[in-house]
């Protein structure tokens, strides 16, 4: 087995995926944006949120922002499938 | 007909919301009001802003008195929460319990303040006095 067939198998092909962002209050204003279409290669919210945080600074620690995937709260493990609407959900403060 | 959780860009409408609870069954009433405070953590506060994701604001605070209406003995249920900024002594969040006896009554309210502030994605600025504003519970590396 040569070096480039070894990298095949071991690292699978990236897939670029269009994803719809909705940000809300502190995200909202640290992005600067309500909302934005965007493709990316990350393959979960979680790595999603990692090139965000870098892109636009978020202060917040994922362990305190959760995430839902087309209105639903979801495991921050969760693929990422096209046209998904993903919204990260600072620390709630309702009441 | 009025839903059982909905957001409210203006005064919300009390009065409305205790006719929607009328009903020769209930023997207890319960209500909760959150109100705008003028200090939070020493700070003097001028005035609250609350922003929502509607939707699952919507799904999750219909889930929540569900939940109440499945686990306690109630009639009926409203909580109505506020958007946009509010000023002191306005009301933030409204909450009504209709049950044939009040212990159900308490805890159903209870329950539906304590996951609405858990689990519902609403979130509140405070703007103080002194000309800044913050969100709750986002200071630099929480």
């Amino acid at each position: 087995m040569n070096s480039s067939s070894h990298q095949t198998h071991t690292k699978p092909n990236k897939v670029l995926v269009t994803v719809h962002l909705h940000y809300f209050a502190i995200f909202r204003e640290q992005t600067g944006k309500s909302s934005e279409t965007r493709s990316t290669f990350a393959t979960t919210a979680s790595d999603l949120y990692i090139e965000l945080q870098q892109l636009y600074n978020f202060t917040l620690l994922p362990s305190h922002v959760k995430v839902a995937i087309n209105n639903n709260f979801c495991d921050w493990q969760q693929s990422l499938c096209s046209e998904d609407n993903i919204a990260f959900i600072p620390p709630m403060s309702g009441g | 007909m009025q839903a059982a959780f909905s957001l409210s860009k203006n005064v919300i409408d009390t009065q409305y919301l205790l006719k929607q609870l009328d009903n020769t069954s209930a023997g207890a009433l319960v209500t909760f009001e959150g109100r705008v405070r003028h200090q939070n953590a020493n700070q003097n506060v001028l005035r609250l802003e609350y922003e929502a994701f509607s939707d699952l604001a919507l799904t999750e605070g219909q889930r929540i008195i569900d939940e109440a209406l499945q686990r306690h003995d109630i009639l009926a249920a409203y909580c109505v929460h506020r958007t946009g900024l509010l000023e002191l002594g306005e009301i933030a969040v409204w909450i009504g319990v209709i049950a044939p006896h009040r212990a159900a009554a308490f805890d159903a309210c209870r329950y539906i303040i304590d996951e609405l502030k858990r689990r519902v994605p609403i979130w509140k600025k405070e703007h103080y006095t002194n000309g800044h504003s913050e969100w709750l519970n986002c200071s630099v590396g929480s």
